[in-house]
């Protein structure tokens, strides 16, 4: 007789299973839309971070060849085999020469802002172009086109008010002091008396995704860049 | 009945959306763990690279030194695909693979040497990646005889004097560093020295250096001061001098004068004393902070009452002392008081006190004392001036044989033709309007074709030759030539002495087997990169150039070496740009040749060396072995060629100018008003040491009579001008270059040197 009554199914229990349930759903539904933004940003800085590692994994492995076997002297100019532009409206450009067995390679590496995607290109010369005393120049007429792009990145808002922009490119090439210097310190010793060979240096700044948690005016980069310094070990600068 | 069902389904509706929530929130959950890991793998995989790069770097240099220490037969023996390996076999991290081998011969300033191309693979186990390295090295044949880095001030192999005002001009005003084997002395006022290293003796006066270091004795008098540090390894002797520091393992005598630039009220202050044994005259209230002594320490003199003029005093034997002149005195011995009551400000302390007051403050007790560090002898490797060293560097290589001038060119280009081989001068005119014309010669020395009189090589006069009497007991060069002309512009060995009154002004480095002397006083010689290519002008006078506005109006001929096409290369013919005159060699005097044969050996190859060396008898020989090995005859000759060091004295006369450098092999002597725009270097490799008692076993310089370096009267040495191309004018033959090593095989020391890289 008592669990026929325990079995009644009224309007109101319906309604109060119905309330806590639905209480019970709201709070998990709120956990997951946290969870779910969290992932996606999460998500999304990983797969920025990594791009941009092997971004400047890949320009360090390609402008270590500037100025291979070009046969120059230090007294040359140095910047015959490496021209770096100066940044101009979010463009920063670097090129740069050397030559594989008979045949000399010019590369140019273009980090840029379309809209709101930042990419970095690599791109060689049009055929027949590079020559040992081409002089290397920006202009898009001389690179061919498509380049192969090499990372493009979207930044996005903490704030969930969608993308953001800085105003500098996702990296920018600047041009640090000659230094005598090699990858990874890997030099012969130096000798007394005996001044050592001093080459050019690049310092590729890239961008610290992290940025974006930073809550202010977006376009300007809080945080700054990370530099990454390149040894361009084959151009060999004369010591004055 | 569907009542029940009803209620079983609303229990299972809430069960199922919580399920449901459950699952998407898991596999959201999944999704983000696989992104970030895939994320991850992205970072390793750089993390990664990074690891192998940093081996490949690490082999890179690695294998430079592998090479550098490779014996040449071993080098030999390299080929395409050779591969190293080490023990760890398979765990080699490292594996070189040769991909190329070029012979590269030599150009210009660039030694001989071979282009080795390396790939090197490099993986990191634990990061499991790899990364290929190609490493282009260029390795260098050792040669025999060791090169030392550029030069920094004049140096003398050779006892040296100065008299009269002699001064040294150096860029940005920094002083000039005088180096001496052999004793110095300077008498008179000589300005713009910074420092003194000799390895005999050494005496100034009236002169104000910052250092000074000798193996020998130092004297200081007539106000001379050395500013910093003064070190007479053997003994230090200044009476009315002033030194800032004066160590010796000897004894020191020190009797300072007050030096020049002290402002007025102030008390000299001389840092540190530590010597052998020591003995101070005070004057001038000169504060003492720290005397230090082997044995003996006796100071006195006049001191103010109450200045304590000697600070800190040690001794490990007797200290005789006022204490109310001193700080703290210790002695391991005894202290000898020469005033029984005045009483040091800090404490004295000796196991026996003689004459002392009794006070708390002079204990009688073994103090401890700071060790005394002796000083270590120093020793000079005199420049290897030999001008013979130099011959395949010539333009020009003149010497006598009978009455012909025969002359061996290279690397001279005229307006028509190219001038390599030998060459026969002949001349034209008399006296003023004499001309030289090279004229070829064939095989067999004659002349042919017939001399069409096109190759001017010098005007105005040129020169006359003669025999030099008493060539071989002088160690002068059996010939002397008389300059008075103008020369083609270039390098030019002259197998002879010269003698140069008055001639005209030509660009060239001019080099002597024997001496050199300058007469007149007009005289005025001029090295080729302080020319420059087109000439210019310096201190009022109008010099020509090497390859354009030419000494004398019809020379048509100019060195392509230095001339190269529209540029100048001033490091050529082993940076002999630099040099005005240079003298002396080993080829003349007590010449032996001994050849012997041998069967061919597999690793017999042809090369020549040769190495200089000074002998048990204080003779300077030169031995050159040439070996070689003919497969026709299966006999491998070999021919040892000793010859003794002579000539290398180099005078210049009065009022002369020198624009560029002199290497002296040698003794230098300048006389009044000279001046040299360079440096100078004198060797003493012509004469044997000479001895304490002052004889000199032998002298085979070429002049009589100078037995030691001089510098006399008015001699200005100013290094401080820099023509365009005579930027580096202490780049000279025998000296390091840039980009070469001091041993001179390579760069930065070693015979393997890396040229160039890049990641495949």
């Amino acid at each position: 007789m008592m669990w026929r009554q325990n079995c009644g199914a009224t309007m109101i229990s319906l309604l109060v299973g119905m309330v806590v349930s639905m209480l019970a759903i709201l709070a998990s539904l709120s956990m997951f839309h946290d969870l779910v933004r969290t992932s996606a940003e999460a998500k999304t800085d990983a797969r920025h971070e990594g791009d941009l590692s092997l971004a400047v994994l890949r320009l360090d492995q390609e402008l270590l060849a500037a100025g291979f076997d070009m046969g120059r002297t230090p007294t040359d100019n140095k910047n015959l085999d490496l021209l770096i532009a100066p940044e101009n409206a979010g463009v920063s450009q670097v090129a740069w020469r050397f030559k594989n067995g008979a045949q000399y390679i010019c590369k140019r590496a273009r980090s840029y802002r379309e809209g709101d995607r930042y990419n970095l290109e690599i791109t060689d010369t049009k055929p027949a172009l590079c020559t040992r005393d081409w002089p290397l120049a920006m202009d898009d007429t001389n690179w061919v086109a498509p380049a192969e792009q090499v990372a493009s990145i979207q930044l996005l808002s903490l704030a969930g008010d969608g993308k953001i922009t800085f105003n500098r490119p996702l990296i920018n090439f600047v041009a640090a002091a000659d230094a005598a210097c090699a990858p990874y310190g890997a030099a012969a010793p130096v000798v007394a008396g005996v001044d050592p060979p001093k080459h050019p240096v690049l310092t590729i700044n890239a961008f610290d995704v992290a940025a974006v948690y930073k809550p202010l005016d977006p376009k300007e980069d809080p945080l700054g860049p990370r530099p990454h310094s390149v040894c361009l070990v084959n151009i060999t600068v004369a010591v004055p | 009945m569907g009542v029940h069902s009803f209620r079983h389904q609303r229990g299972a509706a809430t069960v199922l959306m919580s399920i449901l929530v459950g699952f998407s929130i898991t596999a959201m959950g999944l999704a983000l763990m696989f992104n970030v890991q895939n994320a991850q793998d992205k970072q390793i995989t750089a993390q990664a690279q990074v690891n192998s790069q940093s081996i490949a770097w690490a082999g890179s240099e690695a294998f430079r030194q592998v090479l550098a220490a490779m014996p040449a037969e071993e080098l030999d023996k390299l080929v395409v695909g050779s591969e190293f390996t080490n023990a760890d076999g398979a765990n080699n991290k490292l594996r070189p693979r040769v991909v190329n081998i070029q012979k590269v011969a030599a150009s210009g300033a660039a030694k001989a040497h071979s282009e080795i191309t390396v790939d090197l693979v490099a993986a990191d186990p634990v990061a499991q990646a790899g990364t290929r390295l190609q490493v282009v090295y260029n390795v260098f044949e050792a040669i025999g005889r060791p090169k030392r880095p550029p030069l920094d001030g004049s140096m003398f192999y050779d006892n040296t004097k100065s008299e009269g005002d002699v001064e040294f001009k150096n860029p940005d005003g920094k002083g000039e560093a005088i180096t001496v084997k052999g004793n110095l002395e300077i008498m008179a006022k000589v300005s713009g020295i910074a420092s003194i290293k000799a390895t005999g003796n050494v005496v100034l006066r009236d002169n104000l250096v910052k250092e000074v270091k000798a193996n020998g004795k130092v004297t200081l008098g007539g106000s001379a001061q050395v500013t910093d540090l003064l070190i007479g390894r053997a003994e230090v002797d200044i009476n009315e001098g002033f030194a800032g520091t004066v160590k010796s393992n000897g004894y020191i005598y020190y009797k300072p004068s007050k030096p020049a630039n002290l402002a007025a009220n102030t008390r000299p202050v001389v840092k540190e004393v530590i010597g052998g044994s020591i003995k101070i005259d005070n004057q001038n209230n000169t504060n003492f902070e720290s005397v230090r002594s082997g044995t003996t320490a006796v100071l006195g003199g006049a001191c103010d009452t109450g200045a304590r003029c000697f600070s800190a005093v040690e001794a490990v034997a007797n200290v005789l002392v006022d204490l109310g002149q001193a700080g703290s005195v210790a002695s391991a011995t005894q202290i000898s008081c020469s005033n029984a009551s005045n009483l040091p400000s800090g404490l004295a302390a000796a196991p026996q006190l003689t004459n002392c007051p009794t006070n708390a403050s002079i204990k009688k007790e073994i103090p401890s004392l700071k060790p005394i560090v002796p000083i270590e002898e120093f020793d000079l490797d005199p420049l290897p001036i030999d001008v013979w060293e130099h011959e395949p560097d010539a333009n020009y290589v003149i010497r006598m044989e009978a009455a012909r001038t025969l002359v061996k060119v290279q690397n001279v280009v005229s307006s028509a033709a190219t001038l390599n081989g030998n060459f026969e001068l002949v001349f034209e005119g008399d006296n003023g309007a004499k001309k030289g014309y090279l004229c070829p010669l064939n095989d067999k020395l004659v002349q042919e074709p017939a001399c069409t009189k096109d190759y001017v090589f010098c005007s105005d006069g040129c020169w006359s030759a003669s025999d030099e009497a008493d060539w071989k007991t002088s160690g002068a060069a059996p010939k002397t030539f008389f300059l008075s002309g103008h020369l083609a512009p270039g390098v030019i060995l002259f197998d002879g002495n010269l003698n140069m009154k008055d001639t005209k002004l030509s660009p060239a480095a001019l080099l002597s087997s024997g001496y050199i002397v300058t007469e007149g006083n007009n005289t005025k010689t001029l090295a080729l990169n302080f020319a420059g290519p087109s000439g210019g002008s310096f201190a009022s006078v109008t010099l020509p150039g090497v390859c354009s506005n030419l000494a004398g109006d019809s020379i048509n001929l100019k060195p392509s070496n230095f001339c190269v096409g529209a540029e100048y290369d001033s490091t050529a013919a082993n940076n002999l740009g630099n040099v005005s005159l240079m003298a002396g060699g080993a080829a003349n005097l007590d010449k032996k040749i001994t050849t012997t044969t041998a069967a061919l050996k597999e690793t017999d190859k042809a090369e020549t060396t040769s190495q200089m060396k000074r002998g048990a008898d204080g003779k300077v020989v030169k031995t050159v072995t040439k070996i070689i090995p003919d497969p026709v005859s299966a006999i491998t000759t070999t021919e040892i060629t000793t010859s003794s060091y002579s000539g290398g004295n180099i005078r210049i006369a009065a009022k002369n100018v020198i624009f560029g450098s002199i290497l002296a092999g040698n003794l230098l002597r300048t006389e009044g008003e000279s001046v040299v725009y360079g440096y100078v270097v004198s060797s003493g490799l012509a004469k044997a040491p000479t001895a304490a008692n002052g004889t000199i076993a032998f002298n085979l310089g070429g002049i009589k009579g100078l037995e030691k370096n001089e510098l006399s009267a008015k001699t200005v040495v100013d290094h401080s001008v820099a023509p365009n191309k005579y930027y580096k004018g202490n780049i000279l033959p025998g000296t390091v270059a840039d980009g070469e090593s001091v041993d001179g095989t390579g760069s930065n020391g070693d015979k393997a040197k890396v040229v160039r890289a890049r990641y495949l």
